[in-house]
């Protein structure tokens, strides 16, 4: 049976239950003060309360955390016999759709099993159900979109639209806002030999458009069903068949033959972005990146993965964004507030989950979500600051929404982007020095064990036509020069080398140091003088270690190789993706590489991370 | 010694309340029974307060169509004692188990507890631009002839930004009110309520039915997000004045909305169904239902009820029809299955 139970059977006589209450909102209390951060289950529960463990998409988790302080140990989180006491833990909407169709297994790893679950989108509990029914298993998600009966249903509680944000010259150019501007609009510019300089700025290039990853990200999900909406002409009710035909199927690839590189999260692009508009060369990093409307309004402000460290004081940049909701209409991530119908869900959980969910529906906490950058979902809220066109964006638009498709067709449009996104051509590089040796768990097996492993998994994720090549580097790891490094398969087709690849890294053995900006120059050299402008070209570097060469110890030259490389109207981008492994590994340096490059760098220092950190590697491509 | 005295009241105050505790559940043995009460999730408020009110009930909050798809075929325990939704869902499900051979669930439907009338929600533009086509209010009849044409508002003279025309109302394959909407709408098309399942052949119709119903996005958002969205979500929304006139009161948006009242007017009528063969529980739990806990409970959630106020933002008038202003439950089911063939949802 479906649906809430609520038994409030023998309920304690209420003298008394004030003074049990008494006792359990002073414990409560005292816990709220240890709760500074909410630390993804592992805060110890008041006694009394139940834990509600939250699992959210990251774009949202500073104001989560910020209600979920305020909630704890408050009178609204205390009703009757119940007393919530909600953990916060911070999943990508992809990522938690994923766990949660296995039963979220290794909690260790994962962390705790939500009771709640607030993806980006409605679309991810869609998704969730459909594959869920796929296994012959009931649906764990109470979603619209998944059939859901619209009283029972998941009630969002903020509602950013998905934009396509352009730097404000750009839009200019393209006459916005008075012009609207579509996904047909891009896919002409894309396609356009002569790239803005149609539009009477040779200067800045190609249109690049930038995009994240829709098995991951959510904006990226809305941005391919928009695009597919765009490519049909319809607004409501994809279906298979539409998508199946070749028109729709050459306006897809059209649009993803524009991307400059794939992201799993929208925050790379925009921290890209503002570094280039810093050494202003913002014009030609990107034309143009989807992304929910908050993330604008970030960025305008100096702040523009939205996240203020401490002592960080936000400069607004150069050039600012431009919101562009695009014309054949859009999707509102509607951040639903999912009280999942799993197993290990107890009716208790679920009557404290929905305390929250009150307290966070609330007017007064609606404003704060407002504040934050989102549209509240709650209709009491009125629109208003930060959302204003000063900031970018348009409270009057969009015009139109997209409606969700149903949860077959979603799942068929992620399918389908795996084929028809750009091809990929990467160069996977990896450190076998002799750190590489050392323990890396409890079960015996080094850092390279670990790293074969999962390098041998990611393989998987690429598309056959993509282009793979597989390079080693330790000092004098080859006697005749080059002599820092190894070419074990040369890039062609991961479709007819996948197993060669694999096998060779199987063999790996650690041997000597870590010559890093030897091999990082000469991985880069390469790639450009074989760049291939059809597909995105990237390095993908893991290392273990610092620079230990002292033949080639000048980082700034190495940088300034990246970057000159990099930057321009006629760049040939090869993007450098630095895997820092293990606690050794000089991640301040690889991120400085990532950054010189347009790319990102990923933190893998504890080792036994590295399978996913490969996985969101992977899906820049 | 002050410190002390409070020390003794307090323990006096637990040991006092304890020993009352013991003597009341001695007392109230004999009705100590669970109730287990069914409710339609819209009335989710109404059914909250009651279970608050009453330590006996154990809540269960189902959509209609889902309890009624399960009744329909259900056989020895039922899994509920009582269950609080809107007409016709519980002769609906007695009326398909009886095509089935099997007996009637429940007897003759008791008296109606709370009513409400249903209503469209349009933006205010949207009306004025649908006036004139509509030539005077806005009904379902001439909202689903604008959703049907192609070329959306600039077909029909709004503003071709506007893109097509978007009407919503709940999925009927589940929702109570969702249904009743529907089978307003129908109404409305026909201009009667006495509507055969053989005039849903009417081709006509159809071609009005697919229009309407195919103009409303399968996410099926509430009109609570429809208000907190904005235009671009849907142009206009079927529900009752139970949710939309407290909303509309409460909404930054609400001064922008219409509040339409379809002629002839229909309403939603709230009814408790107990299963037959009478035992003392389902009984009791009529009871409660109709009591004052449900009547008041069902009023303050913006429900029309006798002898109880209005909630925030529910008028007077319109006045309310003797009768709900609907076709049978017959037809109502045969649309729930109409709506599948169109929407495929």
């Amino acid at each position: 049976m479906t649906g809430r139970r609520t038994d409030r059977r023998r309920r304690w006589w209420p003298v008394l239950a004030l003074v049990v209450a008494a006792m359990v909102a002073t414990a409560c209390t005292s816990a709220k003060d240890d709760s500074a951060s909410s630390g993804g289950g592992t805060e110890a529960v008041p006694e009394g309360c139940t834990a509600v463990d939250l699992a959210s998409s990251p774009e949202k988790i500073d104001l989560l955390t910020d209600l979920v302080r305020t909630f704890n140990g408050s009178a609204a989180s205390k009703s009757g016999d119940t007393c919530a006491f909600v953990r916060l833990q911070k999943k990508s909407s992809g990522t938690a759709e994923q766990l949660l169709a296995q039963g979220w297994p290794d909690e260790a790893t994962n962390g705790p099993r939500p009771v709640v679950w607030s993806p980006a989108s409605s679309a991810w509990g869609a998704v969730l159900n459909e594959q869920l029914r796929a296994a012959g298993q009931p649906a764990m998600a109470p979603v619209a979109a998944g059939g859901q009966a619209g009283a029972e249903a998941a009630k969002p509680f903020q509602l950013p639209p998905l934009v396509i944000d352009m730097s404000k010259p750009m839009a200019d150019a393209l006459g916005y806002p008075d012009t609207p501007i579509g996904y047909g609009d891009i896919l002409a510019l894309a396609q356009d030999p002569a790239g803005w300089g149609g539009k009477g700025h040779p200067e800045w290039g190609p249109f690049r458009l930038g995009k994240t990853n829709p098995n991951f990200s959510t904006s990226a999900l809305s941005a391919t069903v928009a695009q597919y909406y765009a490519a049909t002409g319809k607004t409501a009710d994809l279906s298979n068949e539409d998508l199946a035909r070749p028109e729709v199927d050459a306006f897809a690839r059209g649009v993803e033959s524009s991307v400059v590189h794939y992201g799993d999260i929208t925050l790379t692009f925009l921290n890209n972005w503002y570094r280039n508009d810093a050494r202003g060369t913002a014009l030609t990093y990107a034309s143009a990146v989807a992304v929910e409307e908050k993330s604008v309004i970030d960025y305008n402000k100096g702040n523009p993965d939205g996240i203020l460290d401490p002592g960080e004081v936000p400069r607004p940049p150069k050039i600012p964004l431009v919101a562009v909701y695009p014309k054949e209409g859009t999707l509102f991530s509607d951040n639903p507030f999912i009280v999942l119908n799993a197993p290990w869900v107890t009716p208790q959980a679920t009557d404290a989950a929905r305390l929250f969910e009150r307290f966070v529906l609330e007017p007064e906490n609606q404003r704060r979500v407002l504040s934050f950058g989102f549209r509240p979902g709650n209709s009491q809220v009125a629109l208003g600051d930060p959302i204003t066109k000063a900031n970018g964006v348009d409270p009057d638009q969009p015009q139109n929404v997209l409606g969700l498709p149903d949860p077959p067709v979603l799942v068929r449009v992620l399918q389908l982007w795996g084929e028809q996104r750009k091809t990929a051509r990467v160069l996977m590089v990896l450190d076998v020095s002799g750190s590489m040796g050392e323990p890396a768990d409890d079960q015996n097996n080094t850092k390279l064990d670990l790293a074969k492993q999962a390098a041998i998994d990611a393989l998987t994720q690429f598309k056959s036509d993509d282009e793979v090549g597989l390079r080693i580097f330790s000092t004098e790891i080859s006697a005749t020069p080059p002599t820092d490094y190894v070419d074990l398969v040369s890039i062609g087709p991961i479709g007819t080398q996948r197993e060669q690849i694999a096998t060779k890294i199987r063999s790996l053995t650690p041997t000597q140091g870590t010559p890093l900006y030897t091999v990082t120059n000469d991985s880069y050299n390469v790639m450009r003088e074989s760049y291939d402008p059809a597909r995105i070209n990237a390095v993908v570097l893991l290392s273990d270690g610092k620079n230990e060469d002292p033949r080639n110890s000048n980082l700034d030259a190495l940088l300034a190789n990246l970057r000159a490389g990099n930057e321009g109207q006629s760049s040939r981008p090869v993007r450098v993706f630095p895997i820092a492994y293990g606690k050794d590994a000089d991640l301040g340096v690889l991120r400085r590489i990532a950054e010189a490059t347009n790319a990102a760098a990923y933190d893998a220092t504890n080792p036994t991370t590295i399978a996913a950190v490969l996985t969101a590697v992977v899906s820049n491509f | 010694m002050r410190r002390v005295l409070a020390v003794v009241a307090a323990a006096a105050m637990v040991a006092g309340s304890v020993a009352l505790r013991a003597r009341l559940d001695r007392n109230e043995v004999a009705s100590s029974q669970v109730l287990r009460l069914t409710c339609a999730a819209e009335l989710a408020p109404a059914c909250e307060a009651l279970a608050d009110d009453d330590d006996r009930i154990e809540l269960t909050l189902q959509a209609a169509g889902t309890t009624a798809d399960r009744l329909v075929t259900a056989e020895g325990d039922l899994g509920l004692d009582g269950w609080l939704t809107t007409a016709p869902w519980p002769v609906i499900v007695d009326q398909q188990r009886q095509a089935r051979s099997l007996e009637p669930l429940f007897g003759p439907p008791g008296p109606t507890i709370a009513r409400s009338p249903l209503v469209i929600a349009v933006w205010k533009d949207r009306a004025a631009a649908l006036g004139p086509r509509c030539g005077g209010p806005v009904g379902w009849k001439c909202l689903g002839e604008a959703a049907g044409t192609t070329g959306g508002w600039a077909a029909i003279g709004g503003r071709p930004e506007w893109g097509p025309v978007k009407v919503r109302h709940a999925p009927p394959s589940t929702d109570a009110v969702g249904l009743v909407v529907l089978g307003q709408a129908v109404a409305s098309w026909f201009g009667r309520t006495d509507v055969s399942t053989i005039d849903l052949d009417d081709e006509a119709f159809q071609t009005w039915f697919a229009g309407l119903e195919r103009s409303a996005s399968a996410t099926g958002s509430s009109l609570e997000t429809m208000l907190a969205v904005g235009r671009s979500d849907f142009d206009a929304a079927g529900t009752t004045e139970a949710e939309a006139a407290p909303l509309l009161a409460r909404a930054a948006r609400g001064k922008d909305v219409d509040l339409l009242y379809p002629s002839p007017m229909a309403t939603a009528d709230v009814v408790s169904a107990v299963p037959v063969g009478d035992t003392k529980v389902p009984a009791a739990l009529r009871g409660v239902a109709e009591g004052s806990t449900g009547r008041r409970a069902l009023a303050a959630a913006g429900w029309r009820v006798e002898g109880e106020g209005r909630a925030q933002g529910v008028p007077d008038t319109p006045p309310l029809p003797d009768t709900s202003g609907l076709p049978s439950p017959g037809l109502l089911d045969a649309l729930r299955a109409r709506w599948h063939e169109v929407t495929g949802r």
